[in-house]
């Protein structure tokens, strides 16, 4: 039942004690913000620890929610500098989240492997936009509602960081992508 | 490995490097791990009167029109109650009780005074100040006239003046 309330009733309804709402919304956005936590820390167990931790967060700042119906763009800015501290806490290179590599290596783990560290180079809203585009089951009404912006500029931004990605293979000698 | 690729080969080449299997959010577990927080977020339920009032207050003092109008509310409810309770109300003549108070009979009947009264009030202004002149004058058996009644009040008028 609570899963057709929409994002304003569960808010409303969390910020009065609701538990069952604050969940529903936890499950609404867990995707997103680990998303969002995978494209700043590149690591996919921390990502969920920084999307977690934010929920936290929120559970306890609810009542400072003044706009309800903007709660996954709020708790996705919580959840960025949830996934940002632990970034400086570990004050370590970031990891590289494959597999090593091995002698059978192909083209195409290659190719993977550039193209992982072109989205690396990515600026941080690029990278972010691609994450989530990119993310599975994630649609555009739910990355729109993380990020405050329409499907036309999710589209523009997600172009944008295609464009810079495509030079920077054709600079590592992957070749031309055509766009 | 330098061939002409296209969007869809790096749309795929991204899928792959972000590897995003949907994540699924454990309730329960998150419930143990931020039992602190979660009952922070359950204690509100008792305080769904408190939070209510609260949360109108907070509507009204969000917005600057809110507050503005609330401001404008409370000069106004100022207003309304100061010139109800030291002002005339509208409609109501604006003679001052104390001034006529002040007066002497003499001076109450005079030309000038009856003129105001009648601009203030009409003839029911002018009737009530003969009224209060006589009243000031005091109790006259009926038999006194009109002339010893006048001669009485230039007396009287002198009376003051002397003191």
């Amino acid at each position: 039942m609570l899963e057709s309330e929409c994002d304003r009733t569960l808010v409303e309804q969390a910020a009065r004690g609701d538990g069952d709402s604050f969940t529903e919304l936890c499950r609404r956005y867990y995707g997103s913000m680990v998303a969002i936590g995978h494209s700043i820390l590149r690591d996919r167990h921390l990502a969920e620890d920084a999307a977690q931790q934010a929920f936290a967060k929120a559970a306890v700042s609810l009542p400072k929610l003044r706009k309800a119906d903007q709660f996954g763009r709020w708790v996705a800015a919580i959840c960025r500098n949830e996934a940002r501290d632990l970034a400086r806490a570990r004050r370590e290179p970031l990891p590289e989240d494959e597999p090593p590599i091995t002698e059978e290596q192909t083209d195409s783990d290659e190719s993977c492997r550039i193209v992982k560290e072109a989205v690396g180079r990515l600026p941080d809203e690029a990278r972010e936009v691609v994450f989530l585009r990119f993310y599975d089951s994630l649609s555009y009404d739910q990355i729109s509602a993380v990020l405050g912006i329409s499907e036309q500029a999710i589209n523009g931004r997600l172009r944008r960081a295609k464009h810079r990605l495509a030079q920077y293979l054709r600079r590592s000698g992957l070749g031309e992508v055509d766009l | 490995m330098s061939q002409r690729k296209d969007e869809k080969w790096l749309d795929n080449q991204l899928r792959r490097v972000v590897d995003g299997t949907t994540p699924v959010f454990d309730a329960e577990a998150w419930k143990q791990k931020h039992s602190r927080e979660f009952q922070t977020l359950l204690r509100r339920s008792g305080q769904t009167d408190q939070s209510g009032t609260s949360h109108t207050v907070r509507l009204v003092s969000r917005g600057s029109i809110g507050k503005l109008a609330v401001a404008a509310t409370v000069i106004v409810a100022a207003g309304i109650l100061l010139v109800g309770r030291f002002g005339p109300g509208p409609g109501q003549p604006t003679a001052k009780p104390d001034s006529v108070g002040l007066q002497s009979p003499a001076q109450m009947v005079s030309m000038i005074s009856l003129s105001a009264a009648f601009r203030r009030g009409g003839i029911d202004e002018l009737d009530r100040q003969c009224d209060r002149a006589l009243e000031r004058l005091g109790p006259r058996p009926n038999s006194v006239s009109m002339q010893e009644l006048l001669k009485d009040i230039s007396g009287i008028e002198r009376e003051r003046t002397n003191i």
